[in-house]
């Protein structure tokens, strides 16, 4: 092992700056490609709010800096910040014990996908919105993961660190209620 | 298409427009700079033994919150510009002066290092003393730990002849001086009449975006290590009553004695990290009192103005990033009104009733809440009576907490509400201080500036403390 005399009363090992320095360029990658974009959608989604999804990010992030001399293989940043990210949001969530449902800006119509008829879309967005609120952050998390992010169920087991047999059945109660939403606007339209 | 097909694809469609929005700027800039404000792997200091706010992160909405009243003293010939010309330094059209901190060895700023040089551990420059007879004007936070306070030395009754800006990192207990500042007289209360340069308030977006203002403009773009006086785009040396930043954006509230007669307000923004000021077509007049004021809140996604000229007159409100007329409450009551907001949805306002005549056959002023759940579109008057002479400072921590400091009954006070003003308790007592400033970092830390000083709490107003400088 080499060591590197850098003043008269400290001394650094060349190994550790060589980690320190993968961890930060780990880091900085979170900024420098879309992974942050991602993590603000995630937030999003998983919050219901966009300031406070900022806000998540932002303390993911900066628990991620914090404790990044704990991050083994600086290769699985992504993943491991995926992880802290995924935490500060249930955090936020268990503390305020609700899930908000992200207000629409007045006189701002949203995009809205384009399934048929535009305003069984509002309709039907409106609901699964809603549906979507009622969710269990465990629940909601997985169909954001798979529908949104486009993981598998193994990825998203990965992701989450449990078992994938947990993931499909998480996704079944989960879609079980957003059909149900789905279902129940859809029968208010066609009816007269 | 199949049910479940249609139902995919809907599920789908509603997820995209529910995150349909890349990460804005201003958390790309907070997250940017998490390496240079933060040392690698050191988890987050405790600070005192109050609670801290482990919610952490609506700090940056929460900020928005605070509320900045602006006034602008039209005395004839004299204020606003009116006729008159700035001794400030001119602004050349092809740029503008910029000041360095103070050139001397050993108070020159230390480059940021990066993570893997902080391992050389250079030694940091003993950082400016704060002189001991450092008054406070104003207070910025851009997170529960990190925040500036604009104040002066050598003050008056009206005014410092030396601005001084301090730092700190861990939420108010400890500051440091910053090595540089504007070159302009910190105005200690509401500008004096004739008066025509120096600053007053002090706004931070980030670590490195920061504005001290009122009347002059000055921008720093590296955490205020270097400082510009700015003009607004197409408004040069105009006084700026008001400025609030949110979202990567800052906006800003300008008095314009030329372009409109008799005089009007204008807004303009910019980018955060740039001086690029965009004019916006929308204007408010002023009034026919001698004492124009302007307020200026901005909330998650909105943004209110509102101004006074002893009775509210005009207001302005911010709407999918545009800024447009708006009809402000209390335009009958009489009286002035200040303004607050915790979300884009809810906003209030303590509006001084019947002060300049009568109000439902009332003739004795009262302050009362109203409150507003639609972004400002229509508000609900609280039956119960404020226990404030004259609200001065509000502040919406929370949907459904409200505080505000002014002018009490037995001296000045801030008072705080957790059920959306049917109930008051005095938190605070002041004594015959002047209040400057109230506002909110996070639910529960909020901070008030008067003439006697500043005051920190971490609870929600239940305990207060001094901030020493």
């Amino acid at each position: 092992m080499i060591r590197v005399e850098v003043g008269p009363e400290r001394v650094v090992d060349d190994e550790r700056d060589v980690a320190t320095a993968e961890r930060a360029a780990a880091f900085a990658r979170l900024v420098d490609r879309d992974a942050l974009d991602h993590a603000y959608r995630f937030a999003t989604l998983m919050l219901g709010d966009r300031t406070e999804a900022e806000d998540a990010a932002h303390d993911a992030a900066l628990a991620a800096w914090r404790h990044l001399d704990q991050l083994r293989e600086p290769e699985r940043f992504e993943a491991w910040f995926a992880r802290i990210l995924s935490n500060t949001c249930r955090d936020r969530l268990r503390a305020r014990g609700q899930v908000r449902v992200i207000r629409p800006i007045p006189g701002v119509e949203p995009r809205l996908p384009a399934a048929g008829d535009p305003a069984e879309s509002v309709v039907l967005h409106e609901a699964l919105a809603g549906a979507l609120n009622e969710l269990p952050p465990e629940q909601r998390e997985v169909v954001v993961l798979r529908f949104f992010f486009d993981l598998t169920v193994d990825q998203i087991a990965a992701r989450t660190s449990v078992r994938s047999g947990t993931v499909k059945s998480r996704l079944h109660y989960a879609l079980r209620s957003l059909r149900g939403a789905f279902d129940a606007a859809s029968r208010r339209e066609d009816t007269p | 298409m199949s049910d479940d097909e249609r139902f995919e694809q809907q599920l789908r469609g509603t997820l995209r427009v529910l995150a349909d929005e890349p990460a804005p700027r201003a958390l790309v800039d907070r997250v940017d700079a998490i390496p240079s404000a933060e040392p690698m792997g050191v988890p987050p200091r405790r600070r005192w033994s109050l609670p801290v706010w482990r919610g952490a992160g609506a700090f940056a909405a929460a900020a928005l919150v605070l509320i900045l009243a602006g006034t602008l003293l039209l005395m004839p010939g004299g204020f606003l510009g009116l006729g008159g010309s700035s001794p400030s330094p001119t602004i050349p059209p092809s740029g503008v002066p910029t000041i360095n901190p103070t050139a001397s060895p050993s108070s020159a700023p230390t480059p940021t290092p990066t993570p893997t040089e902080a391992a050389t551990a250079t030694p940091a420059p003993t950082p400016m003393a704060i002189p001991t007879d450092f008054r406070v004007r104003s207070a910025t936070f851009v997170s529960p730990d990190e925040g500036w306070a604009l104040g002066g030395s050598a003050c008056g009754t009206e005014q410092c002849a030396t601005a001084i800006i301090v730092h700190t990192t861990d939420g108010g207990a400890t500051w440091e001086r910053l090595d540089a500042a504007p070159p302009a007289a910190v105005l200690l209360g509401t500008p004096a009449g004739g008066a025509t340069s120096g600053i007053s308030e002090l706004r931070f977006a980030d670590s490195r975006d920061g504005w001290a203002f009122g009347p002059e403009l000055w921008v720093t773009h590296d955490g205020g290590a270097t400082w510009q006086r700015v003009a607004v785009g197409g408004l040069p040396l105009k006084p700026v009553a008001a400025l609030e930043t949110a979202r990567g954006t800052v906006h800003a509230v300008v008095y314009d004695s030329s372009g409109c007669q008799p005089g009007c307000f204008r807004i303009a923004s910019s980018p955060i990290g740039s001086n690029d000021w965009q004019t916006d077509a929308v204007t408010l007049p002023v009034g026919s009192g001698p004492v124009p004021t302007v307020q200026l809140v901005l909330a998650a996604t909105g943004g209110w103005i509102l101004e006074n000229d002893r009775v509210v007159i005009a207001g302005a409100r911010l709407v999918n990033g545009l800024w447009r007329a708006w009809q402000p409450p209390c335009l009958d009551v009489n009286g002035p009104a200040v303004l607050a907001a915790s979300d884009a949805t809810h906003v209030r306002a303590a509006c001084l009733e019947a002060e300049w005549g009568p109000y439902q056959g009332a003739d004795q002023p009262s302050e009362h809440l109203w409150s507003s759940t639609d972004g400002g579109t229509t508000f609900t008057r609280a039956a119960v009576e404020m226990p404030l002479a004259e609200v001065d400072g509000l502040a919406a921590p929370t949907t459904t907490s409200v505080a505000a400091a002014g002018q009490g009954y037995n001296g000045t006070a801030v008072i705080f509400s957790s059920d959306g003003g049917r109930t008051w308790r005095t938190v605070l007592n002041l004594g015959q201080a002047r209040v400057l400033y109230l506002g909110f970092t996070t639910p529960t830390q909020g901070f008030v500036i008067s003439s006697s000083g500043m005051q920190i709490t971490y609870d929600a107003g239940l305990t207060w403390r001094a901030v020493d400088f």
